[in-house]
């Protein structure tokens, strides 16, 4: 009986660095065009629920908010249904959504997990008194 | 009481799975056994039903391409394919040549990645650990190589009516080429290892034997029936996007046992490399998809019916979408190869030791999520429904039954 073919690998690799990474302390970075966490720039969206309508999740809802004298209605993203298919991103006739690489972080708060417009107008009106 | 010195001969039934140390997948067989010997096993399935298709009918077409891609997630590009292609052959689009070459592109790398990870499990099963996490490290290069192209590493998403979803820059051909000759090296060790390891041999040849004859009356498809000498191969046969341009070779062997089935699988990954190759050489210029943009993808689609026939990683897949006009598939089937090789290849376990049974399932590929179908249990009469598929189509008889 012959030498197990397997025996060089496994000699190798007791003196290399493990593969597996722990993160957080390590970071692993996805590619430039990873599907990653995406959001509205309201102020560009103008209100046609198109990605809620073709959100395969149903993870894009319409909620309305009062802005100024008028009440519209603008998408309110729950990561926690999202697939990251970036059906919203390519069906929007506006390109009102802002891409990026960024993963969706692990946290035990539930902060990431809700991104409605309700603190984007709220900011927006606070910037605009305080100027 | 049957004592250990009786001379009858008693069978006993064995259950293993859903949840079981050997299978990595909910399923459940019922082996009888006589001695270390099995007489007799089945099937049962059922343990992860979702209701994929029930949920297909009630998307658009366009939310289906993606919810089609979930119901199985080493191949969710060869689903998104096969969906797209019967949407293609309902509206009887023509999709273009880059579209066709970025799609056997995606779904080669797939192919890739999933006889990776069926040659790392059945090196698990056999207690080979060394070889499974040597080989599920180099399966993460191509894991990568699919995040390169995609924009996911699991969930392609890739695939649309019409075409593609996005485009290959020139500048990551460099990078793919320089993961792919790595893990062409890599799997030429790994064959090494396969071929000649006596662990290995000892446990795999002469196990779960299927004859050509057999393979072929009990309709397997794949690597399955590919290791019994079957030249079947829905690429060949039936070619769909840019398959016949592109040359390759259908491997076969003619053992029938599970070290057949397994060395058919790593003669395929070197063919999908040299197809990665040939594709990335061949790429022709010109749109991914026949409009404009994206978003001028048509939004009604007429009354008909259409079939998506690929070649998945396990074997022939197959989608049937029917149209009634309206926004939303009035019936999305599918047919998966899992299914057939999971119930079909029973038979191959007959008069085996229990010690191989994982080994005979594991070569086989099981992708349970894929092959859940519906079970109707009445609890107040105490009977359970199976409904055949032309019943099920009617709508007026499900509603009843689900009432």
């Amino acid at each position: 009986m012959s030498l197990p073919k397997i025996l060089g690998d496994t000699l190798k690799n007791l003196f290399k660095k493990p593969v597996t990474l722990m993160e957080p302390p390590e970071k692993i970075e996805p590619v430039e065009d990873y599907r990653g966490i995406h959001r509205v720039d309201y102020d560009k969206c103008i209100s046609c629920s198109l990605c809620a309508i073709e959100c395969p999740a149903l993870a894009i809802t319409m909620v309305p908010i009062q802005v100024g004298d008028k009440k519209k209605r603008y998408p309110k993203i729950d990561y926690g249904k999202c697939v990251f298919c970036y059906r919203c991103v390519e069906v929007c006739p506006v390109d009102a959504y802002i891409v990026s690489n960024k993963k969706p972080q692990e946290d035990t708060k539930r902060v990431m997990i809700l991104y409605s417009p309700e603190e984007w107008f709220k900011k927006k009106t606070s910037k605009s008194t305080s100027s | 009481m049957v004592t250990a010195n009786s001379d009858e001969k008693y069978v006993v039934e064995i259950p293993v799975g859903p949840q079981h140390p050997a299978l990595h997948e909910p399923i459940s067989l019922r082996l009888k056994v006589e001695g270390e010997q099995v007489v007799d096993a089945h099937v049962v399935s059922g343990y992860n039903h979702r209701g994929i298709e029930w949920l297909a009918e009630r998307k658009t077409f366009y939310q289906d391409i993606f919810l089609v891609a979930r119901t199985c997630g080493i191949c969710n590009a060869v689903h998104g394919a096969a969906y797209v292609q019967a949407v293609e052959d309902l509206m009887g689009i023509e999709v273009p040549p880059r579209a066709k070459y970025l799609r056997v592109l995606v779904m080669e790398l797939e192919r890739i990645h999933s006889h990776m990870l069926v040659l790392a499990v059945l090196a698990e099963v056999l207690g080979f650990d060394t070889l499974f996490m040597l080989m599920m490290r180099d399966r993460e290069r191509v894991m990568y190589l699919k995040e390169l192209v995609t924009g996911n590493r699991v969930h392609a998403d890739f695939m649309f009516i019409g075409g593609v979803r996005r485009d290959l820059p020139s500048d990551k051909k460099d990078k793919i080429l320089k993961h792919i000759n790595y893990i062409e090296e890599r799997m030429k060790h790994y064959e090494k290892i396969w071929a000649e390891d006596p662990i290995i041999l000892k446990r795999t040849q002469g196990v779960g034997v299927a004859s050509r004859s057999q393979a072929l009356l009990h309709s397997l498809v794949g690597p399955v029936v590919r290791g019994s000498g079957v030249r079947s191969d829905i690429r060949l046969i039936d070619p769909y996007d840019a398959y016949d341009e592109i040359p390759f070779n259908v491997v076969t062997r003619d053992e029938g046992d599970t070290w057949a089935r397994m060395m058919v699988r790593i003669g395929e990954i070197y063919e999908s490399i040299n197809m990665v190759k040939y594709v990335l050489e061949h790429l022709p210029s010109g749109p991914i998809i026949p409009w404009k943009t994206i978003k001028a993808a048509p939004r009604r689609f007429p009354v008909g019916e259409g079939i998506g026939r690929v070649e998945a990683p396990r074997g022939e897949l197959l989608y049937h979408v029917v149209s009634d006009g309206k926004p939303k598939p009035y019936r999305v089937k599918i047919r998966t190869p899992s299914l057939l090789n999971i119930h079909n290849g029973v038979f191959m376990m007959l008069d085996q030791y229990i010690a191989d049974i994982p080994a005979i399932f594991a070569s086989f590929d099981p992708c349970i999520s894929c092959m859940e179908r519906v079970i109707v249990v009445d609890n107040k009469n105490n009977r359970v429904l199976r409904i055949p598929w032309r019943k099920l189509a009617d709508r007026e008889y499900v509603k009843k039954i689900f009432r």
